[in-house]
């Protein structure tokens, strides 16, 4: 007979601090071509800088690129839309906008790295919509601090915050997206405070946690929301920032 | 509320394609807000704004008004839940 002993690993934390958002407020709005624009509007390369600072070594990390483009309808039209990651088209589509109404388009690139240009492409039916507003923020799902195949015990997600935090022209919150803690075939739901996990079972693609916005949803398209005064309006990501665990494994 | 369809179907759409997927989609779903496609999964999302779950809450607090002031405790929908 074979004694299976249990080991555990030493207590990790893991500290992830987000880089504030990069705004841009025009104070001349550019007013929308009724074409495909050959050259994007919005652009954005990934900076290492721009990265969430993470205090130790991941075995696994995804991280997923926001990009804003916003602006304005003077008559009702219809506005498109085209994400693109190093020139190649991510996602398109179309929004019909009220007249008077400003919209938000925000575009959600999942696994970007270093040097990944991020850009949307506006363009209208009519001739009087602008384009005024743009940002940017990158976010960090799936990690993943021990290998695969290790049961978490605990996992604790401590410190959960809310990113992106916009401030420049009338940002509104649209909506906040939970994290989910994925476990074994499923999720162990959709959390948007701390988590408490006795014992998890992470199977390692989905990583410990998974944010909702970019991720679970909304991976690699974008969301367009629209407002008589309300611009950016947009969803944001619960975000743990403060993660201890023990990784239990036998031998 | 918003649907998503897998198209099987992975192709990059050039402007012209785009506003000819617009007008077909406009045509034949007529509270259509907006759309999303992605060439890299062949998906597209269908866009029908708050509209829809407004007219549900709207429903819901029709409802509510209807119990005379009885506290609803929970609504199910598929397999969503609401709870108050």
């Amino acid at each position: 007979m074979v004694i299976m002993t249990p080991d555990y690993s030493a207590l990790k934390f893991l500290s992830v601090t987000y880089q504030p958002p990069q705004e841009t407020l025009l104070v001349t709005p550019i007013t929308l071509p009724t074409s495909e624009p050959a050259v994007p509007q919005v652009s954005y390369t990934v900076m290492s800088g721009d990265l969430p600072s993470i205090n130790i070594s991941l075995y696994q990390k995804k991280y997923i690129g926001i990009v804003f483009g916003a602006g304005q309808f003077i008559t009702a039209g219809t506005l498109y839309w085209r994400m693109e990651k190093n020139g190649v088209s991510v996602a398109t589509g179309s929004t019909a906008i009220t007249v008077n109404y400003r919209y938000t388009v925000q575009a959600n690139f999942f696994n970007v790295t270093v040097n990944d240009v991020l850009e949307i492409a506006l363009w209208s039916s009519v001739t009087d919509s602008n384009y005024y507003y743009k940002a940017y923020q990158i976010h960090l799902t799936r990690p993943l601090i021990f290998e695969p195949y290790w049961i978490m015990k605990p996992l604790e997600l401590l410190i959960i915050q809310e990113h992106p935090v916009l401030t420049l022209g009338s940002p509104f919150v649209a909506g906040r997206r939970g994290y989910t803690i994925p476990h074994l075939d499923y999720s162990m739901g959709r959390f948007t405070g701390e988590f408490y996990g006795d014992a998890t079972f992470p199977k390692g693609v989905l990583g410990m946690y998974q944010l909702g916005q970019g991720d679970e949803v909304n991976m690699d398209t974008a969301v367009v929301t629209q407002h008589a005064t309300r611009c950016p309006l947009y969803n944001r990501n619960y975000t743990p920032t403060w993660t201890r665990c023990k990784a239990l494994w036998v031998k | 509320m918003n649907i998503t369809i897998d198209l099987a179907k992975k192709q990059d759409l050039t402007d012209t394609q785009i506003r000819a997927l617009d007008s077909k989609l406009r045509t034949r779903i007529t509270n259509l807000i907006g759309w999303a496609y992605s060439p890299l999964t062949g998906f597209l999302t269908l866009d029908f704004s708050d509209t829809e779950d407004n007219n549900m809450m709207n429903r819901l607090n029709d409802w509510m008004n209807k119990a005379e002031g009885k506290r609803l405790i929970r609504f199910e929908f598929l397999e969503m839940i609401k709870k108050w």
